[in-house]
């Protein structure tokens, strides 16, 4: 490995260059080694002197003083080296077993991926970056060929290794200090465990090499920021945080951030005041985003495109045309705006949700002169949910500061209620044998709400035991007296589910109704959470009802009337979305006895199938609104034994179904219906498949057509809705008739397996 | 002339060889790379790469496999996904057969070899995991030779 030293010196011989020298002959094995001594302009004898070292000391000779990069860059080329060290004059090397500063900056090259090393490796005020400083450096030759020679624009001297160096990183090179233990600052010396001594600026403050020299840095520093420093050029004076991708992002725009990941509800995101566009750095990842930041500067839009793609635009808020969207991000926006206060309460007409923030009561003039509000607090902002991000970015319910360093954080959902009264609640459980299985685990269910209902009603439409007597039933109800909730025990007439809710819409003396299977299980907050939704107007609230057994997700499920016979229902699956409105519920929700009046269809017959799909859906038909919120969840065990629909008799079921669908007559509903085609077996059956595919989709329409695949990627490309296996199951149970081959088995098929599929889908 | 071949069947969930794999194909290959063809030997990874191959393709995305099936000249496969798949590409080759139905689960656009129809299993919808791997029931790679030879 050859190595070129390359010392850049302009006057200073005798004080600086020669005790530099010095030092490198002592302390250096020179045989692989060049010394190259660019002279800049010297006017002293540094010609004479580096002439009569001899080899392998090279003199570069530059007659007028053209600057540190112009003089360095002349040695560089000058060099024949694989490595080039660059050393300022005015340091010496300090007392070593030889070659160890060489040793110690050669090291670090065995990993290939190092460009530069070098002693100290420090921050740059003006660029925002850590670079390696150049009064000993040493560089791979390779570097200079892909980046270039130090750039000449910094004149004398002064940033031109900063900029080097980060170009060196950009680049993919790293940068590395050595040895790389932390150096200690003791007063204006830097003392680290490189064994070099240097002096500093001893040219540029000598009177006779340099004049202006504090000018010429801070032209230099002017430029580094503008190439390197976003922050600096695009912040505005700390009106705004500039991070791009790659950034460390402070603690309390990660907590805000972060914060808005978890409440944000929906894809469709409007982000108003997003700066450099960093907040997507937390949200690019949400299924299916579809996400806009506007914000009113061009450069840093400009800015924010470069770095995040095309996801933003200039916009000034109170021109901005807002449509709707699911959620909207106001953060440390609204105090920006005269009508801050108004626009906050103006932007929940176009969301599903509110997401903002507002320093706490902050000091005018503590954060700059750009925000037109001061002083904000909760009381500026009704209508939200509250909390506080402290100054090291912790989330408190509480406030610690009092004069902005605290934010306020602020959350609004459409369908919430907020600061209201709790309206008074029964919760009813119809039940029929199953006092031993999970009829305990409902009713304990109900004594763990965050939010107690005021009674529970148990309808007994089984083998009507006195509870009371039973030791489990005698510790419930001792802890629902202590927590308490009224309840009581009422025994029907074995006439099934529709007539024991219809009895308990009959006892109930509540404003609101909670109905629970006695096979489900209610999560702590399921009331709390269903009873936030109640503003005016709506009848019923359901939320998850989920069987834990099943699939998590479903592209299809659906709570619209005419996708009934789906058959696959948005409460069982779970849902990122909004709290919205629906046609009906399924199982659990809460209900308003006033929207109760036109009562459960008694109709049906004791197995009650579709009672609830009726009940709610009569309730939207007389005006009321019925809402799935997903933020609640009660697991729905499907308990196969026991249960008020246990009833083996088809008969019944059909019965229910043919009244189910006279109600869909009555009520001029006409179901979407479907083309399902279910390819539970092997990729060469879905290829097969695949054939009849352009007839059935002209004979159906693509939008009519549901697959149920395994290899969901042949058809990605078809445009037609695919659903996984598990799914299909749910919603059709066996799917023994849809398996191609018993189809074949059972007609003694003798033409081929794709004729087999026209005859089962054409 | 550049040659898939797809050798294997999926794997029996009773761990024993699939009727449906062709037994001779390390002789095939032999007698194909003489007359100076190149092998393209597909399937998944853990299935044996058979000697003189001139590439291996395991594990392809369907999209990778699309590209490699219109790159390639023809292809040679058992009764498995990879006729119905190259169906769908309008790509001909030949397809050896042993105990399954060429008329229902083969293509008429390719060249279906089936030994003797003696062979035919007699409930031919029934799960492969109930059929007994029989090479006695395949042609010599010599006589599928030849049928490639004559197409």
């Amino acid at each position: 490995m050859k190595i070129s030293i390359v010392i850049p010196t302009y006057n200073h011989c005798d004080d600086l260059l020669k005790p530099c020298i010095d030092s490198i002959i002592k302390y250096t094995d020179l045989e692989n080694v060049e010394v190259i001594v660019s002279a800049n302009g010297c006017k002293d004898n540094t010609k004479e002197y580096v002439e009569s070292l001899g080899e392998p000391f090279k003199l570069v000779w530059n007659k007028e003083a053209i600057g540190f990069s112009r003089a360095t860059n002349a040695g560089i080329e000058a060099a024949t080296g694989d490595y080039i060290i660059l050393l300022n004059n005015d340091v010496i090397l300090l007392d070593q077993v030889q070659d160890t500063w060489l040793k110690m900056l050669s090291e670090p090259f065995e990993d290939s991926t190092v460009g530069i090393t070098g002693p100290i490796k420090g921050p740059s005020g003006p660029a925002g970056r850590d670079f390696i400083i150049f009064f000993c450096a040493m560089i791979k030759k390779e570097l200079f060929d892909k980046i270039g020679l130090l750039d000449t624009i910094f004149g004398v001297g002064g940033g031109e290794d900063t900029d080097f160096s980060i170009k060196a990183e950009i680049a993919g090179y790293k940068t590395v200090q050595v040895p790389a233990e932390k150096t200690t600052v003791d007063s204006s010396f830097i003392v680290g465990g490189f064994p070099i001594y240097h002096k500093g600026e001893a040219t540029v403050l000598d009177p006779n090499c340099v004049t202006g020299w504090g000018k010429i840095f801070k032209k230099n520093s002017h430029i580094l920021a503008e190439r390197y420093n976003h922050q600096w050029k695009l912040g505005n004076y700390c009106e705004r945080a500039v991070i791009g991708k790659l950034d460390h992002v402070p603690p309390r725009e990660h907590t805000r951030y972060s914060w808005a990941r978890q409440n944000i509800v929906g894809t469709k995101i409007l982000e108003i005041g997003c700066s450099s566009g960093y907040g997507f750095r937390y949200l690019h990842d949400i299924p299916n985003v579809d996400y806009l930041g506007i914000d009113k500067d061009q450069g840093v839009i400009d800015f924010a495109i470069e770095q995040f793609g095309d996801h933003f635009q200039v916009a000034d808020i109170n021109k901005f045309d807002f449509g709707q969207y699911d959620t909207i991000i106001a953060f440390e926006v609204l105090e920006h705006l005269p009508n801050g206060k108004e626009m906050a309460q103006e932007l929940k007409k176009h969301c599903q949700c509110l997401l903002a923030t507002v320093p706490y009561k902050e000091i005018k003039g503590l954060w700059g002169q750009h925000h037109c509000l001061h002083n904000l607090s909760e009381r500026d902002f009704p209508g939200f949910e509250v909390c506080f991000v402290k100054e090291g970015g912790a989330i408190s319910p509480t406030p610690d500061r009092f004069d902005g360093m605290n934010l306020l954080l602020m959350k609004w959902e459409k369908y919430k209620v907020y600061n209201e009264p709790k309206p008074t609640v029964t919760a009813v459980i119809p039940t029929k044998n199953r006092y031993f299985t999970t009829l305990p685990l409902a009713i304990s269910s109900v004594i763990n709400q965050t939010v107690k209902p005021d009674k529970l009603i148990l309808i007994d439409d089984g083998e009507k035991i006195d509870l009371r007597e039973v030791p489990i039933y005698s510790y419930l109800f001792q802890t629902l007296d202590r927590e308490n909730i009224k309840w009581e025990v009422v025994f029907s007439n074995g006439k099934g589910v529709a007539h024991s809710h219809q009895l308990s819409v009959n006892k109930c003396e509540t404003e609101w109704i909670w109905r629970l299977d006695d096979d489900c299980v209610a999560t702590p907050n399921t009331l709390e959470k269903l009873l936030s939704s109640i503003y005016k107007g709506v009848g019923a609230v359901g939320g998850r009802v989920i069987d834990p057994k099943n699939a998590s997700f479903s592209s299809l499920a659906s709570n619209k009337i005419e996708d009934i016979y789906l058959g696959i229902n948005e409460q069982w699956f779970d849902s990122r979305k909004a709290t919205k409105e629906v046609d009906h519920l399924y199982s659990s929700f809460i209900y308003r006895k006033e929207a109760a009046v036109h009562g459960y269809c008694l109709e049906l017959s004791s197995v009650g199938h579709r009672e609830e799909t009726i009940f709610t859906y009569e309730m939207k038909r007389k005006g009321w609104s019925i809402l799935f919120n997903p933020d609640a969840l009660t697991y729905h065990f499907r308990n196969p034994e026991g249960g008020i629909r246990e009833k083996t008799d088809a008969t019944l079921w059909e019965h229910d179904e043919l009244m189910f669908t006279k109600k869909m007559v009555e009520w001029g509903v006409k179901p979407k219906e479907y083309k399902m085609v279910i390819l539970d077996n092997g990729l060469g059956d879905h290829c097969a498949f695949k054939r009849i595919l352009p007839d059935l989709i002209a004979k159906y329409k693509k939008e009519n057509i549901i697959l149920a695949v395994c290899y969901q990627e042949l058809f990605a490309e078809e445009g037609i809705k695919t659903i996984s296996i598990a799914e299909a199951q749910m919603m059709k149970g066996d799917l023994t008739e849809y398996n191609v081959y018993k189809w074949m088995w059972d007609r003694d098929w003798k033409t081929s397996l794709e004729e087999a599929f026209r005859g089962m889908y054409l | 002339m550049n040659i898939i071949i797809s050798p294997y069947s999926r794997q029996l969930r009773n761990g024993n060889n699939n009727p449906k794999n062709y037994p001779y194909w390390q002789k095939l290959i032999k007698l194909l790379k003489a007359c100076n063809h190149t092998i393209i030997q597909i399937g998944c990874k853990d299935e044996v790469v058979f000697e003189d191959v001139d590439e291996v393709k395991f594990n392809l995305s369907l999209k990778d496999l699309a590209v490699l099936l219109q790159e390639c000249d023809t292809w040679i496969g058992v009764d498995n996904f990879f006729q119905h798949f190259a169906s769908l590409y309008n790509k001909p080759g030949i397809v050896i057969f042993g105990k399954s139905n060429p008329d229902i689960f083969g293509y008429k656009t390719n060249t279906n070899i089936l030994k003797d129809k003696a062979n035919l299993r007699n409930k031919p919808f029934d799960i492969w995991e109930a059929e007994e791997f029989n090479k006695n029931v395949f042609p010599y790679a010599e006589e599928v030779l030849q049928i490639f030879k004559t197409r």
